[in-house]
């Protein structure tokens, strides 16, 4: 990748700068919300839940299996295997994000930033993601297995033997 | 791998062109110029002026920017690009693009793709401002603009590139071309939203040549 000037651009543009100093961005007493909102914080960790858990939930509403859903949206089951059990270290691509976007008519920029692709700008979106994790957790009563399963790690954190 | 171009940078003391590079994506080296050089530079002009009993709204408006993070950001990302201006082994200017998640605003091209200028800023000894020394180099801001569209036009945007500007800059875009859309109330610090046409891109990149 070159990039190209002529020799004539240089003192032209030098012309146009003259009293100027570039420059684009937000302004330093704006930081503050920079501070809010850190790449790699609670705010980036919680648009990956809501990602994760937005694409189980439509699949379970549309009454698909992750196959069926790999299928009809033509992306590797693998790869909605690791949205779904929120695998950080993944990153899907654009075009998988392209798909589930097409696939349930949604902005797939909106998605790409709650997948992590691109960093969400938005407050409104973060205080979203909050609502939407918090609303979705599911209230049904715990099966059979899930309550012995709790039972035990409950033992398990109450016992005092670390043996 | 970082690809190199080679360009020139206006000297104001020699009044001269000197080589400089044009590097993509921006290395360690640039980051750490900014943390041993620019941070520095920096301080001691907010010190100097803090000292002066200066007030907030006419302190410098760049050298906030964590520069490491903003690239640390976008590592592992195909939406984004980062580019530097080297010159006398040193980083005269670092930029951040936007290829994927903004869209253009002009009536003609709405919704169309186009390069979004994240954050552009030059080194602050190349600062104009009368407070201080006389810049040393020129041209830094104009060559990452100039990448901004170029890359604009090799992904098929056809030069669109958009920014929200920083005050001290406004005069500048507008004569290189940009539309300012006045403040952008969705935008941190209601900056002015400005985008150039492909019209106006293919000008700027024209500049000086005669026809």
């Amino acid at each position: 990748m070159k990039f190209l000037f002529p020799a004539e651009w240089y003192n032209a543009a030098a012309k146009l700068e003259d009293s100027s100093t570039p420059g684009a961005g937000y302004l330093a007493r704006h930081q503050f919300l920079e501070n809010l909102f850190p790449s790699g914080s609670i705010c980036e960790q919680t648009s990956r839940i809501a990602f994760s858990q937005f694409i189980e939930l439509s699949r379970r509403n549309d009454n698909l299996s992750i196959e069926d859903l790999a299928n009809k949206s033509h992306i590797e089951v693998e790869d909605i295997v690791k949205i779904e059990n929120k695998d950080y270290s993944y990153v899907p691509t654009l075009d998988t994000i392209s798909r589930l976007a097409q696939f349930w008519g949604v902005n797939a920029e909106r998605l790409a930033e709650f997948a992590g692709l691109a960093r969400v700008k938005s407050p409104r979106m973060y205080a979203q993601a909050v609502t939407f994790i918090a609303t979705t957790a599911s209230v049904e009563p715990l099966s059979q297995a899930e309550s012995k399963s709790l039972q035990e790690m409950h033992s398990l954190l109450t016992c005092n033997d670390r043996k | 791998m970082t690809e190199s171009s080679p360009v020139y940078l206006r000297e104001i003391a020699t009044d001269s062109l000197v080589a400089a590079e044009l590097l993509t994506p921006v290395t360690d080296r640039q980051i750490l110029d900014w943390e041993t050089l620019w941070k520095p530079a920096t301080e001691k002009r907010k010190s100097l002026l803090s000292s002066k009993g200066v007030p907030a709204s006419e302190m410098p408006q760049t050298g906030h920017w964590l520069w490491d993070q903003k690239l640390h950001e976008i590592q592992s990302l195909i939406s984004h690009m980062s580019f530097a201006v080297t010159c006398n082994s040193q980083t005269q200017g670092l930029m951040r693009l936007d290829l994927a998640t903004q869209r253009s605003r002009i009536e003609s091209t709405k919704n169309q793709h186009l390069v979004y200028i994240d954050y552009l800023e030059v080194a602050p000894w190349n600062w104009t401002d009368p407070r201080f020394d006389p810049p040393k180099y020129k041209l830094a801001g104009s060559l990452l603009l100039g990448a901004a569209i170029q890359i604009s036009q090799m992904n098929d945007f056809k030069g669109r590139v958009g920014l929200h500007s920083l005050p001290q800059a406004v005069s500048w875009y507008n004569k290189c071309g940009f539309t300012n859309f006045g403040a952008d109330s969705s935008y941190k610090g209601n900056l002015p939203y400005m985008e150039i046409t492909t019209e106006n891109a293919n000008r700027f990149l024209e500049l000086g040549v005669s026809k």
